[in-house]
């Protein structure tokens, strides 16, 4: 069964959409990303528009993370002091990634630079999560103790405006997450919600207990890519709502069976498996690149 | 087959009416006046069928409203094939079908095919590129290459289906991707090498009111869309949510 999307112009199978949004669902429910590193990938390869699939991507994952950091608000995982000014740097990264996405759109290298970056954040990720499964896994065999967080950078704690955050149980100069969130805030106008990022990040840099970031993560993620999904609708007139409406509900379904799967399959099994699915996204993105195509000139039907 | 009978019955009613044809030279009729685009639109057959009064090669053209296109070529940096400067067309039909009952260059004279336009290359005469100085000069082959790859132009000599002396047919597909708007379709009758009679139709493609209305507010008021779309989604997945937990803990 197909439906045709007025606003991407193409017709796709209504259940790929549905098992993709359950994909990502899943994925966001057992292992706390948004999933738009992967959703926007299978969406161009589905022939959704390079623009279209980014911006739609962002406008799923605010159903998806408001779903998702409701239950953590609720069970008391949210820490909205340190989210506050970590959400004014996204959201700054987040039009100047918009406007960037806008000036490589109208020049015609959207697509190509989605491919280069996903390939080296994809790559960095699937890597290093990887070998966080593996010695994981190995700890667990071996009964040996996990490896101790890396402390954080030296200067940040030089930096002005220092504050406690009570809920984290940490103190940081309100910079910190300011900047952090300024530059992974770059990351939705390309499909990429930025919460794989953000969770080891907020683990590691800030030192935030691992469930706290997990609901944090999710949390800021609602309100970054909310002003992302309008900005890409204002400016470049990308997101397709059947696509957003047809995502989420597949979404919804995912995170009830990945509530399930989670509690049955270890978080680094999981891990492992994504990292392979991840590893071979990006080589598929790297094949695109390097073959040489069969006819020089490239062809895409402007979006209206 | 339904298609079929219907272009049979109405042939035998022009031969019952009596010298249509032979006044008008050919009379076509298309299965559909209109198409609607709904979000259940992949793709339509549309039937061309009519009576022509003398023998000779019968030829349809039908030209599609037309829509922007950015071409590119590829370029090599390092190992890395990329995009180079990118190419706005405008005016190029979306779609183009060249469809004939014997191969166009037997059926007509070179003069009688540009007179009347019956290239692939003459479709891209209203066309006009935005690029760069020296980015592709060679654009219109280019397009016409790509779109002939993609099925959007096609040209053919045996798509036109000479049922008897008199009936004709012949089908073409619609793509799911078609703009919406007005199409011309011109059909020929070529005797001798020359065009003997003519006969012009338009098909209608129209989107659905509701479709056609977010498209257009997609586009014209796409603040106020992508805010009322943006918090659509994040209602729609906290409702869905909370619903789902109630009910499966219900």
């Amino acid at each position: 069964m197909d439906i045709f999307l007025p606003i991407a112009h193409v017709d796709v199978s209504i259940w790929l959409i549905l098992a993709f949004g359950g994909i990502i669902g899943l994925l966001s429910s057992a292992l706390g990303v948004g999933g738009g590193f992967l959703l926007t990938p299978l969406l161009i390869f589905s022939g959704v528009p390079p623009i279209v699939a980014a911006a739609t991507s962002a406008t799923q994952i605010v159903g998806t993370s408001a779903a998702g950091s409701y239950s953590h608000l609720r069970m008391g995982n949210v820490d909205v002091k340190i989210a506050v000014p970590g959400l004014l740097g996204s959201w700054f990264g987040a039009a100047t990634g918009v406007w960037v996405a806008r000036i490589l759109e109208r020049s015609g290298h959207f697509g190509t630079m989605v491919s280069f970056v996903y390939i080296v954040v994809l790559t960095t990720v699937a890597v290093s999560m990887f070998w966080e499964s593996v010695n994981a896994l190995r700890r667990s065999r071996g009964g040996g103790q996990g490896a101790s967080a890396p402390a954080a950078p030296g200067f940040a704690s030089r930096l002005p405006w220092q504050m406690d955050f009570p809920i984290s149980g940490v103190r940081h100069s309100v910079l910190l997450p300011f900047g952090l969130g300024a530059v992974i805030g770059l990351l939705p106008a390309i499909g990429m919600g930025g919460g794989f990022v953000l969770v080891p990040v907020m683990i590691y840099v800030l030192k935030m207990p691992t469930k706290v970031a997990m609901g944090t993560s999710l949390f800021q993620l609602v309100f970054t890519t909310l002003v992302v999904s309008i900005l890409q609708a204002g400016l470049n007139h990308a997101v397709d709502p059947y696509l957003a409406l047809l995502l989420i509900l597949g979404s919804i379904f995912g995170v009830q069976i990945g509530t399930r799967l989670s509690a049955m399959l270890p978080a680094e099994q999981l891990r492992l498996l994504l990292a392979v699915v991840l590893i071979g996204v990006s080589i598929k993105l790297l094949f695109g690149l390097l073959i040489m195509p069969h006819f020089p000139i490239s062809m895409v039907a402007g979006v209206q | 087959m339904k298609k079929l009978l219907a272009c049979i019955g109405f042939a035998c009613a022009v031969f019952a009416a009596g010298g249509v044809y032979a006044a008008d030279g050919l009379t076509v009729e298309l299965s559909h006046a209109h198409v609607e685009i709904t979000s259940h639109f992949t793709g339509k057959k549309i039937l061309v069928y009519g009576v022509r009064s003398h023998p000779g090669a019968v030829i349809v053209k039908l030209v599609s409203p037309p829509e922007e296109v950015n071409l590119s070529r590829k370029i090599r940096i390092g190992p890395f094939w990329v995009n180079g400067a990118k190419v706005a067309v405008h005016g190029a039909p979306a779609i183009a079908y060249l469809l004939s009952s014997e191969p166009l260059d037997q059926a007509l004279s070179p003069q009688q095919r540009a007179r009347y336009g019956l290239t692939l290359a003459d479709v891209l005469k209203g066309a006009r590129a935005h690029a760069p100085p020296g980015a592709l000069p060679n654009w219109r082959a280019a397009l016409l290459t790509l779109k002939r790859r993609t099925g959007h132009y096609r040209l053919d000599g045996h798509a036109v289906n000479l049922a008897s002396r008199h009936l004709f047919r012949a089908v073409f597909d619609l793509p799911a991707d078609v703009p919406i708007g007005s199409y011309h379709i011109e059909v020929y009758l070529a005797h001798g090498g020359r065009v003997v009679a003519r006969d012009d139709l338009r098909l209608a493609v129209l989107q659905p009111s509701f479709e056609r209305r977010l498209a257009r507010a997609a586009h014209d008021r796409s603040w106020a869309f992508g805010t009322g779309v943006t918090l659509l989604a994040l209602a729609f997945g906290l409702s869905l949510s909370i619903g789902l937990r109630w009910f499966t803990r219900a």
